[in-house]
């Protein structure tokens, strides 16, 4: 384990970034907008001070790439119900815990006793199902396509295991086809594409972009060099008029992505339309389960629940680059990380949590009053 | 470009003769600091005792209205009593309670004397004598309270701390996993000739950290989950008056505080604030082992908000500095002290880290209960 910190910091040398921010400075003569489709970027942006480095006209957009952020509010109710029945034991990942539905919030609910646990990996869903086989367990798998073979393979050992009380509540997401539907409301300059889902789909997957849509296009990983050797791509294409993807991950990504991740994943799960907050019902962008497999799913009802939604905030349109979270009347007010009016202030991936724990900083000039 | 506006207008500290510019957005970070003080606490969370934000709120909404004329010293981690004759006591007390009671490096009942024994110790006083209660839920195993009891025994003679009265309750655990809650009270004798207290703070004092930070909470947390296969993480657990006496004799420590709940960032956060100061922080002067900063970006925490109970941080007169550093580095929980920022001089009283790689950032003071990341 130790190891990993002297590889990163590799990564993190000043001397590198002076160099690559002096790059981009060179090549970035005009305003230019690129969007970031990762929370982990917007997080790994902001904590390093990378923004007081780069020149101010280069700009950031988030896009849909917070899991916790992009699921609608009828499913975040969908799950805090779930929660309440007596007979529920709830696995989650941690970030979904403050979100807040339209009452109440799954932390709220677990400081009443009720009983949701966190889990890291949804392989603890297993250990919490044979030990309490009298609960029903109830798996929220919610994530991108990083996350959905893993989710595959948690039900692949329940159906060996002959697990008969756990289930998921579905909430997983495809990236990709999403940016298809969202770019045609939304044209950045360029976008910088997540290295951890393209370490499971290959490069080939975000072809697209460049090919169909016009798009320049650069995966990056998520160190300060990274990030950095991402956006000189980025500035480089832009400048160049040549749209392109590029992969400038290519420790963990490969052309073709993660073949056994993938193919674990078609066994278990077919394309389905689901819900996106503030992009509506798009078709082919979730998943379902199939064969088996169908067995273990809970299905979120589709008009059983009546939802408040979450007009007050802006989250909505701050996951689609069309608002910055300080645009939001709320933003650091009353919605703060404690207590968060929507999700993108609630995870450490939300672009609101990121823009409120690393505010905008200029160096602290001094004057005599 | 940003709109820039003073922070003189909106800061409650803002008689000071400096005024420092910062973005709007900064502002609005502090603004709502502020603001969300004025919100109610409805139901308490696991966040009200994380020892950030949440837990400043749950004191200033609902202790500080009702302690705040009764003498209560809230800027320091124990209060001083003067006797008049010279002697000066420091008194506090502390409660416990973790999750596993046993983890590497450490367990509840040396927490307990520890603990309470920093809190002493950090004000230039050498605890003395302590007072203990327990909390014992039903359901406890006997063998369980005697492993952690023993361990307090073990912990107070090797330091000799006298363990004076004691109390015991046994409450319902209510469907809850059984638990032990320990709470120590602590009385120590001034050993310092000006105590080290917050208001001693000046600007251009040095900060100095006397070891590596966020072993605590990784022990705890890798034994609760079960973490820790290869490569475990022992906890920092130690009792710093054999390290802080050796510093009683040089002039020019202003302050020292242990860095516990809230971890570094939670700390200068408070220190910036009651000092009405702002901190300047350096990412590459903070030490930090392989290990625990490999376990935090694998675990996506923050270093900087993992809680430590064996570290001190010091605010020195730049001029002593030099031999606040040796005589730390020549004892053994101080071997890896490093200076790691200065305070700034003026507000505003935020913490401005200059990062690794050389870019800066706010630091934000922990807001809430510790959560491990998605991806």
């Amino acid at each position: 384990m130790k190891d990993l910190w002297p590889i990163l910091t590799s990564y993190r040398s000043p001397q590198l970034v002076h160099k690559m921010v002096h790059a981009i400075e060179t090549l970035v003569q005009e305003k230019i907008e690129i969007m970031q489709v990762c929370g982990t970027h917007t997080w790994s942006y902001r904590r390093h001070g990378l923004d007081s480095l780069l020149p101010s006209h280069l700009s950031l957009l988030a896009g849909p790439g917070c899991p916790v952020c992009v699921t609608d509010q009828e499913d975040i109710d969908w799950v805090i119900n779930l929660a309440q029945e007596r007979q529920n034991t709830l696995v989650t990942f941690g970030d979904i815990m403050r979100v807040p539905g339209s009452t109440t919030s799954l932390a709220e609910l677990r400081s009443r006793g009720t009983d949701i646990q966190i889990a890291l990996s949804p392989l603890k869903a297993l250990d919490i199902a044979l030990s309490q086989p009298s609960r029903r367990v109830i798996l929220v798998a919610l994530g991108f396509e990083t996350t959905v073979p893993a989710i595959a393979a948690t039900l692949q050992s329940a159906h060996r295991l002959g697990l008969g009380n756990l289930s998921v509540a579905l909430l997983l997401k495809q990236l990709l086809p999403a940016l298809r539907h969202l770019f045609n409301s939304t044209r950045p300059d360029g976008l910088l594409c997540p290295g951890h889902v393209a370490t499971i789909t290959g490069k080939d997957a975000f072809a697209f972009l460049p090919k169909e849509l016009d798009i320049p296009a650069a995966i990056a990983g998520f160190e300060p060099v990274d990030i950095l050797m991402g956006l000189a791509e980025l500035a480089r294409q832009i400048s160049a008029g040549a749209p392109q993807i590029a992969n400038t991950y290519p420790r963990a990504v490969s052309d073709q992505g993660n073949l056994t991740a993938q193919s674990l994943v078609r066994s278990t799960f077919a394309p389905a339309p689901t819900r996106w907050r503030g992009l509506g019902t798009l078709d082919g962008t979730g998943y379902r389960l199939i064969g088996r497999w169908q067995r273990f799913a809970v299905t979120a009802p589709t008009d059983a629940l009546t939802s408040l939604g979450t007009s007050q905030c802006l989250c909505h349109l701050v996951i689609l680059g069309k608002a910055q979270p300080e645009a939001c009347l709320h933003f650091g007010t009353e919605c703060t990380p404690t207590r968060p009016l929507g999700p993108c202030m609630v995870s450490e991936e939300g672009t609101c949590a990121a823009h409120y724990y690393f505010p905008l900083l200029k160096p602290m000039g001094r004057t005599e009053a | 470009m940003p709109l820039t506006i003073t922070f003189h207008s909106l800061s409650p500290w803002g008689e000071r003769k400096h005024r420092d510019e910062v973005t709007t957005a900064a502002s609005l970070w502090v603004l709502a600091q502020r603001c969300s003080m004025f919100m109610s606490i409805e139901l308490i969370q696991l966040a009200h005792g994380s020892g950030g934000s949440a837990t400043l709120r749950l004191f200033e909404q609902v202790f500080l209205p009702h302690f705040r004329d009764l003498g209560l010293q809230p800027d320091n981690d124990a209060a001083l009593l003067s006797l008049g004759n010279d002697t000066t006591l420091a008194f506090t007390i502390d409660g416990f309670v973790v999750d596993p009671p046993f983890f590497p490096g450490g367990d509840l009942g040396i927490l307990a004397i520890n603990g309470t024994g920093n809190d002493l110790a950090v004000m230039g006083a050498k605890p003395l004598w302590m007072a203990c209660s327990f909390i014992i839920s039903a359901g406890t195993a006997t063998a369980t309270l005697e492993r952690v009891v023993e361990s307090m025994e073990h912990a107070a003679k090797v330091f000799s701390v006298q363990l004076v009265a004691g109390d015991t309750k046994v409450v319902e655990s209510k469907g809850a996993a059984p638990q032990i809650l320990i709470t120590t009270a602590g009385l120590g004798i001034l050993e310092v000739k000006e105590p080290w207290h917050v208001q001693r703070i000046r600007p251009g004092d040095e900060l100095i950290l006397s070891g590596t930070i966020g072993e605590h909470t990784l022990a705890v947390l890798g034994a609760r989950h079960g973490w820790f296969e290869r490569d475990p993480v022992t906890s920092d657990c130690a009792f710093l008056y054999p390290m802080l006496r050796k510093l009683h004799s040089i002039p020019g420590i202003h302050w020292a505080r242990d860095v516990t709940r809230g971890g570094l960032g939670g700390i200068v956060n408070e220190l910036a604030k009651a000092s009405g100061y702002g901190i300047e922080l350096y990412e590459k002067g903070i030490p930090i082992s392989d290990l625990v900063a490999s376990w935090c970006e694998m675990m996506g925490y923050d270093p900087l908000h993992l809680a430590n109970e064996g570290k001190v941080l010091l605010s020195v007169d730049p001029e002593a500095s030099p031999r606040v550093l040796a005589a730390l580095q020549n004892t053994p929980l101080g071997k890896n002290a490093a200076p790691i920022g200065h305070v700034m001089d003026g507000g505003p009283p935020l913490v401005v880290l200059n990062t690794a790689i050389g870019g800066r950032r706010l630091v934000p003071a922990p807001s809430g209960e510790l959560f491990p990341r998605i991806c």
